[in-house]
């Protein structure tokens, strides 16, 4: 299956989750089309083409995999600057966190998050939502035009 | 013959004067008593009769010294002495003696009698009984002197002080608050008294009392001047003098009550040290459920994952019991993220705010009985809902109460051909007491003070699944309603949940 869209950022500090993230995306050959970053300052870096990214081409990622509990600037924090950007907006955000805090899951959709998903412990419930996050975010879906006249903003 | 008849008209006049004095004399209430320039008595009216008690005929012709007391016998050689001389004593008093003993006030006047040819030749003595109206006079000077006593040792201070603000009166108690002399203060202005008395706000008071005539109320901190103080309660009422102060020291009262706010105080720090205290243990609280949420779920996920892709990845001649070996791993690691969820339900429903309203308990029940009956195919069950009371509480968290217990009465009547489930309530005094009954495996009641604690199990694994955390939940639920939670059972006969719910009818709309 071919992506037809941009990249998608995966934000998370854990190795593990990570790798069985990418894993599980890859069921759709979506491995190779996934940049990582650790902590939210870097995922921060990505998205404006600061500190290493700064060569970085190409337009706003198609989704945004993004854990609460990082380093440095945490998931709210990148959240935020993300839905108070207009040109970053648009970006479909999805909270993946380990916790089942209620505060956090408030303050994710109060913030504009478009899915909140609590990962499975249990593997195959873990690599099933991931897939079908992936599935549903990065092929199904259609995203709002502004992305990417955002992203061809920035190139230009 | 105009000489005769000269002679008895004026005969006839005198006459008539002579009776109209003598019936003047005879109806007077006082006593009149004529008697020689020796003290003998000649004359004896009916009021003398009446006030000393003599009749005429035992006085006349005795010395009037029968009606004196002994230490004033000199007196009537004085008296007469001077009407010899042509005096006349008026309203003189002083005491006689009755015929009965009794002594008597009297005011007398003494005149002299004369002969027509203008001698001296005795006296006449009217004397009025003053005995009550010497009483009276000495009734109102006791009363006074009484209260004027009274004020003098009242314990509250009591001054008078004159419209040009001096002390006209003021008492032993006053003395003492103003620590000044009675005497020091009389007659004295209260601003020599106390100089720049006038700029105070119990001047300013004093001054609307004298110049208003209203009377004023007031506490009132009075400086001596050298860095003491006393506190007072003032009541200023006008009065003819000028203005009546009453002052009570409250000193005792003020210190006592500083000392009482000091307290109080105190006391607000220290609830208020211990809440921030208890605030913070709930926020560590809170960060450590977080982190039990968020960092133990982790590597539990990577243990299971990782176990998954270890299991692909060996090779189909893997002997069985390391498949064995992998698997109880992934379930183990599975059964503890399950506990952990658990653990975390539990501290959510103690952080949980609480939402009250009226709650249809009985068809609470049926929603949930409905739900757990889908959920149990297959099952004979046998459910009984007797009418259930309303009760004021938090709809969910009672439904979590009545979901813990109704699965519970279901998973173990497990081993029954036909499951006997029962809700009934029971009217408490102030409370209502629901009941779930059933007819399962039943538990020991030596081990009833562990049922409702956290991971506290009576059944293993093998034989009941449970994480232990149910009838924690319903504890807490029902302790944050302000209830109780007890249970009953017998091994194999069943078991039997209480949980009261108070009654707050003021609360209901």
């Amino acid at each position: 299956m071919i992506t037809r869209l941009g990249r998608i950022l995966l934000a998370d500090d854990s190795r593990n989750d990570v790798e069985l993230m990418l894993l599980a995306l890859g069921h759709f050959n979506l491995a190779n089309e996934v940049d990582v970053v650790r902590d939210g300052a870097e995922a921060v870096d990505y998205l404006y083409r600061g500190g290493k990214y700064a060569e970085r081409g190409g337009q706003n990622p198609a989704l945004m995999l993004l854990d609460l509990k990082m380093p440095k600037v945490n998931g709210i924090e990148v959240l935020r600057t993300v839905k108070n950007d207009p040109l970053l907006q648009t970006i479909p955000v999805v909270v993946l966190t380990s916790s089942r805090e209620e505060s956090d899951m408030v303050s994710s959709y109060e913030l504009g998050a478009n899915a909140f998903v609590v990962k499975p412990v249990d593997f195959h419930e873990f690599i099933e939502s991931v897939k079908n996050l992936g599935f549903f975010w990065a092929i199904v879906n259609e995203p709002p035009p502004v992305s990417r006249n955002g992203g061809e903003q920035l190139e230009g | 013959m105009s000489t005769v008849t000269k002679v008895s008209s004026r005969y006839e006049r005198d006459k008539e004067l002579f009776l109209r004095y003598a019936a003047i004399i005879e109806s007077s209430d006082d006593a009149i008593v004529g008697k020689t320039l020796e003290g003998i008595i000649t004359d004896w009216n009916p009021g003398a009769q009446r006030v000393f008690g003599y009749s005429p005929d035992e006085v006349i012709g005795k010395s009037v010294l029968i009606l004196f007391p002994p230490e004033r016998m000199e007196e009537e050689m004085d008296i007469l002495g001077r009407v010899a001389k042509g005096e006349r004593v008026e309203n003189y008093e002083t005491v006689r003696v009755r015929k009965d003993g009794k002594r008597i006030d009297m005011s007398v006047t003494v005149s002299p009698i004369r002969d027509s040819s203008g001698r001296i030749v005795g006296a006449s003595k009217i004397a009025r009984d003053i005995t009550e109206s010497k009483l009276l006079h000495a009734s109102v000077l006791e009363a006074e002197r009484h209260f004027r006593e009274t004020l003098d040792h009242m314990l509250e201070g009591c001054q008078i002080i004159g419209f040009d603000f001096r002390y006209l009166y003021i008492n032993d108690a006053a003395a003492t608050h103003g620590r000044h002399s009675k005497k020091a203060l009389l007659g004295r202005k209260m601003m020599e008294a106390y100089p720049g008395i006038e700029e105070t706000e119990m001047f300013a008071f004093l001054r609307k009392c004298m110049e208003n005539r209203i009377a004023q109320r007031l506490e009132n901190r009075f400086d001596y001047g050298d860095g003491t103080f006393s506190w007072f309660n003032l009541s200023m009422e006008p009065v003819p003098e000028g203005t009546f102060i009453l002052s009570v020291d409250i000193t005792n009262e003020k210190k006592l009550q500083v000392e009482l706010e000091k307290h109080r105080d105190h006391l607000q720090e220290i609830v208020n040290e211990r809440t921030a205290q208890l605030q913070e243990a709930n926020r560590e609280l809170e960060s450590f459920s977080y982190s039990v949420s968020h960092d133990l779920r982790a590597p539990l996920r990577h243990i299971n994952g990782f176990v998954e892709l270890l299991q692909k990845k060996l090779p189909s001649s893997i002997d069985k019991e390391c498949l064995r070996y992998l698997h109880v791993i992934s379930s183990a690691s599975s059964e503890m993220g399950h506990l952990i969820d658990k653990l975390l339900d539990f501290s959510r429903v103690n952080r949980a705010s609480i939402n009250k309203s009226d709650v249809d308990v009985g068809s609470l029940v049926r929603q949930v009985i409905a739900s757990l009956a889908e959920e149990a195919p297959g099952r004979s069950v046998d459910w009984q809902v007797e009418k259930l009371p309303d009760v004021y509480g938090d709809q969910a968290m009672l439904r979590q109460v009545f979901i813990n217990l109704l699965s519970n009465a279901l998973k173990y009547t497990g081993t029954r051909t036909t499951a006997k489930i029962k809700v009934r309530s029971i009217s408490g005094k102030g409370e209502d007491i629901f009941v779930v009954e059933d007819n399962g495996v039943g538990f020991d009641m030596r081990y009833v003070s562990k049922l409702f604690g956290v991971f506290q199990r009576l059944h293993s694994n093998d034989e009941f699944e449970g994480t232990g955390i149910g009838l924690a939940n319903v504890r807490r639920i029902i302790e944050r309603h302000g209830g109780r939670t007890w249970a009953e059972g017998k091994v194999n006969e069943g078991a039997s949940f209480y949980f009261s719910i108070p009654r707050f009818i003021e609360q209901r709309g």
